[in-house]
């Protein structure tokens, strides 16, 4: 086995920081326990001198525009877990590891020859949390606890075999170890700082000393004993919920973070290998919430496009009040077909489709359309309006004028006869009671055009309808 | 220099000697023979003004070869905007257009044909733009030749004859007028190139003349 496992040692803060669309120094604050103490913050926090363990008070005294948000631990979990879902492109099989939240490891021993190697695939994952604006350290080891205490050290950490794992594992600080506080104290006490120093006790001792689990522990972190974790379920939803760090009411302030949700949606959908028809948004605001719904012509899961269609949608749509939160959901997920072309052809077809959503978002249904010939005597019964982009088997006719009046125009009845030869007679409709029965003809005007004309065989009366153009 | 001598030249190096109208933006060629001289090719990443007194004299007959072209070549949308009838299906086919590349749009309201053009002709996505457009402040015309540029299309504007001014940004203006057998195609501006003029022939079916007095 071989795991490659993923820490996120800023993981609160990231989730807030990339919402935010201009850098403002953000701190993240643990309520536990009787004092609120800053535990992660941000580049520009961190610059202006705030570090991990400083008080609320002494935090704002330093940088008082440093905005102090609380640890928000179910919302991370939440993303882990989606994580998780992108992570089964490279592996079988993708295990949380609470006890060293927040991380998570992957099995790729089998998989991993196809992403060229343990690196290929631990670049893959590296480029994926830049872009979703996450710092991530990456581990190598033959266990996945091995593996998460590497990440958590520091990134890059890697050993790739057994035999090997056992002897570098020594190495390892008791620190770093997923233990109780307590343990942790007593075996400083004693002076014990590397994992080597726990090996050499005896069993029975370190048992009667500090419980079973601590011999278990090193047991499953050297290999020796299995460490059996039961595999992340995919989340049936690709759905998404986030609160803005700054209230937002109008599109600009949503912009951003909605651009971050859709880039994590689709990238959801990418190892879904499906895509969306529909979308729905929901603002949440302090009192009640507002619901926005798009749907496609065709499924999609290209964040850029999916956000200008969310633009034209919103564009000059003001909220009553301030934006709180925003949940977005795809709804409606059918198998993705783009696969079997070129990514190059399948580029542009998305952006051809996406003007095509662009436009219908800002001018609403029935603006945009195709046109088809219909099989049908009747002039204005031979063509119909059709989706954009629908293929159709009618042929043409190179009698017909390329503009047709939208309804016949009633012309002055003194039209000289035309001579028989030039006359076209359409009859039908009988079927349907909207029967015609008419001689077609063309006409030169003196003013140079050439109209489409019929005269009425029931009666008598002439009309115009159409251009030769 | 003597006339002869620059005919010489001329005809010894073809290549090296520039004449303005190798310098004409690249296009697509129009399928009359008439015009290769007249106008060479319709220009793509501009704009073509279309000037006409009526409508059905042969408008669209002029531009739709190089569309049907386009149409069946490049995976790009046709994007007709508020035409002033129906383009029908049947004669469109009959004229060589693939319909489904075909896009009918009409905005309800007038910013939004600009906002419409705009989209089409700078995001690359439309091989053709047949465009009835509101009328246009010079500000605005300047606007879309510059998203023009951008997407490679070929664009045709057509407009009223009344409502030609002097100045234009528009790469190619023409002005159309009838003729018995065809249609009289008068370049009025030409970018890279001199005014001319030239007469399309259609292959007529019978047309029965109407005068007024009833002759």
């Amino acid at each position: 086995m071989l795991w490659l496992a993923l820490h996120f040692p800023s993981l609160g803060v990231d989730l807030l920081d990339r919402l935010l669309p201009e850098p403002v120094p953000v701190a993240l604050v643990d309520s536990a326990g009787s004092r609120q103490r800053v535990m992660q913050m941000n580049a520009l926090a961190h610059e202006a001198g705030i570090r991990p363990g400083m008080g609320t008070a002494a935090a704002l005294a330093l940088l008082p525009t440093l905005r102090l948000c609380a640890r928000d631990r179910a919302g991370e979990m939440a993303h882990l877990r989606r994580w998780a879902a992108l992570a089964y492109a490279y592996g079988p099989q993708v295990v949380l590891l609470p006890e060293c939240f927040p991380a998570l490891a992957l099995e790729l021993e089998g998989s991993a020859h196809l992403f060229a190697g343990v690196e290929g695939v631990a670049r893959r994952l590296r480029r994926l949390f830049q872009d979703l604006g996450v710092a991530v350290q990456v581990g190598i080891a033959p266990t996945p606890l091995g593996a998460a205490l590497l990440a958590q050290r520091q990134d890059h950490g890697c050993c790739i075999t057994l035999e090997q794992w056992q002897r570098d594992c020594l190495d390892l600080p008791i620190a770093l170890l997923p233990l109780p506080e307590a343990t942790r104290r007593d075996l400083a006490a004693l002076g014990l700082s590397q994992v080597k120093a726990l090996w050499v006790i005896p069993r029975k001792q370190l048992s009667r000393r500090f419980g079973p689990s601590l011999g278990q522990l090193l047991d499953r972190l050297a290999g020796i004993t299995p460490d059996p974790r039961p595999s992340l379920a995919f989340a049936p939803k690709v759905a998404m919920t986030v609160q803005l760090p700054a209230e937002a009411e109008s599109w600009p302030g949503l912009r951003f973070a909605l651009r971050r949700v859709l880039q994590d949606l689709c990238e959801q959908l990418r190892v879904r290998a499906q895509a969306a028809q529909a979308w729905r948004l929901q603002l949440i605001l302090p009192e009640g919430q507002m619901t926005f719904s798009l749907s496609l012509r065709r499924p999609s899961r290209d964040a850029e496009a999916l956000l200008a269609l969310w633009q034209s949608h919103l564009e000059g749509k003001p909220s009553t009040a301030p934006i709180r939160a925003l949940r977005l959901a795809a709804v409606d997920l059918t198998a993705y077909d783009g696969q079997q072309q070129g990514w190059w052809e399948e580029g542009q077809e998305e952006a051809l489709w996406s003007f095509v959503e662009r436009l219908r978002a800002r001018l609403g249904d029935g603006t945009v359309a195709g046109v088809a010939p219909v099989a049908e005597h009747r002039p204005e019964r031979a063509w119909r309006r059709v989706a954009p982009g629908e293929v159709s088997a009618g042929g043409g006719n190179a009698r017909r004028p390329l503009w047709l009046l939208p309804a016949p125009l009633p012309l002055p009845a003194s039209l000289p006869a035309p001579p028989p030869d030039q006359l076209e007679r359409i009859e039908g409709g009988w079927w349907d009671g909207r029967d015609v029965a008419r001689d077609y003809f063309v006409l030169r005007r003196p003013d140079g055009s050439r109209c489409w004309v019929y005269r009425d065989l029931r009666s008598g009366g002439y009309f115009l309808h159409g251009y030769f153009a | 220099m003597s006339q002869e001598a620059l005919q010489q030249l001329l005809q010894e190096h073809p290549q090296r000697l520039w004449r303005g109208q190798a310098a004409a933006p690249q296009g697509v060629a129009t399928a009359w023979p008439v015009l290769d001289t007249v106008l060479g090719k319709w220009p793509r990443g501009a704009l073509t003004e279309i000037y006409s007194s009526v409508d059905g004299i042969g408008e669209l007959r002029l531009v739709l070869p190089a569309v049907a072209e386009l149409s069946r070549r490049e995976k790009r949308w046709v994007l007709w905007l508020t035409p002033p009838y129906l383009p029908y299906a049947p004669a469109l086919v009959a004229a060589g257009i693939d319909l489904s590349r075909m896009l009918l749009v009409h905005p309800r309201q007038r910013l939004d044909s600009l906002w419409v053009l705009e989209q089409a002709l700078r995001g690359g996505t439309c091989s053709a733009v047949l465009a009835w457009p509101p009328f246009l402040a010079p500000a605005q015309l300047r606007r879309l030749q510059l998203a023009a540029e951008e997407g490679q299309s070929v664009a045709f504007f057509f407009h009223k004859a009344e409502e030609e001014g002097g100045h234009s940004l528009a790469a190619l203006r023409l002005r159309l007028a009838p003729t018995p057998s065809g249609l009289r195609v008068q370049v009025r501006k030409r970018r890279a190139g001199l005014p001319g003029e030239g007469e399309l022939t259609f292959p007529e079916q019978m047309a029965w003349s109407f005068s007024p007095n009833g002759s």
